[in-house]
């Protein structure tokens, strides 16, 4: 008998604090994600919904919705996300792998 | 001198209508027939008697047509058989014919398959309500006479699935039309992990036919 299986996609939220530099209303960040998640080898990040005040790179390309970025590049920190004028901003990703979640990313700006 | 003369009554002979039967290709199954009949003048069938074969058990093709039960053949009535046959998965609609008392008769069968039904996979998000639409289960779904699907069940634990604002019952049968509007949902867990809601389903076409 064939089956029927609904694969439930994870969820995730996880702030980043990030510090501005020079007292001014930017900076940068080099986000990292285990590759492990619940279990769940991970292998990519698929962007799909970037702040406005983000501004993404991986290896000096931009990144836009829809892009992935391999999950090697996260954690060599090939991947730079430049804030401009934030105190608080999300960035949207599906970690996608064995499982697939849905990441909220948050940087909240300190001072 | 007188004389002896014998009058020989010509024969009634029995008058057999034609008679259908629909049989499922890829099986073997044994199907009761009434076959209508007029003109009977008393002939006399035992239960089991032999009226037609072809070819032999277990092979494609294979037809035996028996009487279902002792009976005398008087005015109209039917004439009750079995028949048996093993159907291939191509087999096309033919008459077959024989006879009994010199009498011919002629049983249109016609042949119907399985609808065919494959795994369905989709990828939903937690904390949401998914609600099924026809094109889930008609990608899924192939008929070789192109039978259209009619409906459709789902089978194992069924926690989380709704038909019509209550919980679905394993196994109930679920008419396409409910699908079309919207009346088949899951609710995905409220929580973080990531799972896998796994059961298995089953296609019934428009003529009553239920997938493999």
């Amino acid at each position: 008998m064939p089956n029927l299986k609904l694969k439930v996609t994870g969820y995730k939220r996880t702030s980043v604090d990030a510090t501005w530099e020079n007292h001014e209303l930017n900076g940068t960040l080099h986000p990292t994600l285990d590759d492990n998640i619940d279990g769940f080898s991970i292998n990519k990040i698929i962007v799909t919904s970037i702040g406005s005040e983000l501004f993404i790179e991986n290896n000096g390309i931009t990144v836009n919705n829809g892009d992935e970025i391999p999950m090697v590049d996260m954690n060599n920190g090939d991947v730079i996300i430049y804030f401009t004028h934030v105190f608080s901003s999300d960035l949207f990703f599906t970690a996608v792998g064995d499982a697939k979640y849905n990441i909220r990313l948050t940087i909240n700006s300190i001072l | 001198m007188g004389i002896l003369r014998f009058r020989i009554a010509e024969k009634q002979e029995v008058v057999f209508s034609t008679a259908y039967v629909e049989f499922l290709r890829s099986s073997t199954a044994t199907k009761n027939i009434s076959i209508p009949y007029s003109n009977g003048s008393g002939q006399y069938l035992i239960s089991g008697t032999l009226l037609y074969t072809y070819l032999t058990p277990g092979n494609d093709g294979y037809i035996q047509i028996t009487s279902s039960s002792n009976q005398t053949l008087s005015g109209s009535g039917f004439l009750y058989v079995n028949m048996t046959h093993t159907v291939s998965s191509t087999q096309v609609n033919q008459n077959v014919n024989f006879t009994y008392d010199s009498s011919p008769i002629i049983i249109q069968v016609s042949y119907n398959s399985k609808p065919i039904a494959e795994d369905i996979i989709k990828d939903i998000d937690n904390r949401f309500i998914y609600t099924f639409i026809n094109v889930d289960f008609t990608d899924a779904y192939s008929d070789y006479d192109l039978d259209s699907l009619s409906e459709v069940r789902v089978l194992g634990d069924v926690t989380g699935y709704e038909l019509n604002g209550s919980p679905y019952i394993s196994g109930q049968w679920i008419p396409m039309t409910d699908i079309s509007s919207g009346n088949f949902m899951y609710y995905a867990l409220d929580q973080d992990m990531y799972y896998e809601k796994n059961n298995t389903w089953e296609a019934k076409d428009v003529n009553g036919n239920i997938s493999n």
